[in-house]
């Protein structure tokens, strides 16, 4: 990488004696809009190949005008301090877009998470239960434990029966801040000997 | 990053689309990101895949998702507006009006209250969908006459 200076061009500049400088600025200039960009000497000049983000400072702040919108990224903080992109609207208001390959999914299958602008995550998938002779309740754990409040869950039988009616659930008291458990109570048809799958989708805080 | 930086010369600290007025070209290569207006003026991100195809909308004007709060909407590329929230102590016929204004293509209730020895836990219907309203549904049951509902929604 060649690097700019700003010292060049200088009113003084004899152009005979300072072609050298000069050409290393235009080379640096060069340099810098190669870099992500598709370079000025080639076809489709300007294009983006891709547009890496350098971590915006936390305190710091810059303007999105009306008509505009901005993307940047940011030091998520409360994420294990990882980078995250953010959507900024017009007048100032940003939010995080992405919480995303932060957490790591026990290798369970048929649960999946992903997630949605705003810091929600979307826990769905499916879950095998049964209800045992004498047991009162199952504990559905989440994974990943990040949870700082349910928006709203849904757990739906999938068995082929007719008679089988969702289950209760209730929401376990946070540990630390964070919502890792709902029991799951057997409803109608859900009680013991009738294992069945239940399809679920929950909406969290993180 | 400046040209007198010492490091990473050439990235981005953050990208400012202006509004476009046509949706770009794409060639079988290329694909776009780029500022729109939506039909309220509001500046919004698009997507545009390779060879012109259709653009997709990625973003929506305005997003609520305090943590905690009882009734909260977050998006998704389309744009689709996801509702999600619980509606304590519904009553059975109970309207719900779901903000922002959005013409509802999903509505999923779960009913968190259950009556009975054994435990059964009457399913609750939305009913009466239109807009961005719906009504708050379930047979008659004399034993519970309110309801804590979570409701999922989706609309466009």
């Amino acid at each position: 990488m060649t690097f700019y200076d700003t010292g060049v061009p200088n009113v003084k500049d004899i152009f005979a004696s300072s072609q050298d400088p000069f050409l290393k600025n235009f080379k640096a200039i060069y340099d810098a809009f190669a870099v992500n960009h598709i370079a000025l000497d080639k076809t489709n000049a300007g294009n983006h190949f891709n547009a890496q983000m350098v971590e915006f400072p936390n305190d710091a702040k810059f303007t999105t005008n009306v008509g505009e919108i901005s993307l940047f990224c940011k030091n998520s903080g409360s994420f294990n301090n990882m980078d995250q992109l953010y959507l900024q609207y017009q007048g100032g208001n940003f939010f995080p877009l992405t919480t995303y390959q932060i957490y790591t999914l026990k290798s369970v299958p048929d649960r999946f998470f992903t997630c949605l602008p705003g810091k929600v995550l979307c826990y769905f998938g499916i879950v095998d239960i049964n209800f045992a002779q004498g047991v009162q309740f199952l504990t559905f754990s989440l994974f990943p434990k990040v949870a700082r409040s349910i928006i709203s869950l849904n757990f739906i039988p999938l068995g082929t029966s007719t008679t089988q009616f969702p289950p209760l659930t209730t929401i376990t008291v946070p540990e630390g801040g964070i919502i890792s458990k709902i029991n799951l109570f057997p409803s109608g048809g859900l009680g013991s000997s009738n294992p069945t799958k239940l399809g679920y989708i929950i909406l969290a805080n993180i | 990053m400046p040209l007198t930086s010492n490091s990473n010369i050439g990235l981005h600290t953050s990208m400012n689309f202006r509004p476009q007025t046509v949706d770009p070209t794409t060639t079988a290569s290329q694909v776009a990101l780029y500022n729109k207006l939506d039909s309220n003026n509001i500046p919004e991100l698009f997507f545009r895949p390779s060879s012109n195809q259709t653009p997709i909308q990625l973003t929506y004007p305005s997003i609520s998702t305090p943590t905690g709060a009882v009734q909260q909407y977050t998006f998704c590329a389309g744009p689709f507006v996801i509702y999600g929230g619980l509606i304590a102590n519904a009553t059975n016929g109970q309207p719900i009006t779901l903000t922002p204004t959005s013409t509802l293509i999903y509505v999923g209730l779960t009913n968190a209250t259950s009556i009975g020895n054994p435990v059964l836990v009457r399913s609750a219907i939305p009913t009466n969908i239109s807009g961005s309203s719906f009504t708050i549904s379930w047979q008659n049951d004399p034993q519970a006459t309110l309801k804590n509902i979570y409701y999922l929604a989706i609309g466009k």
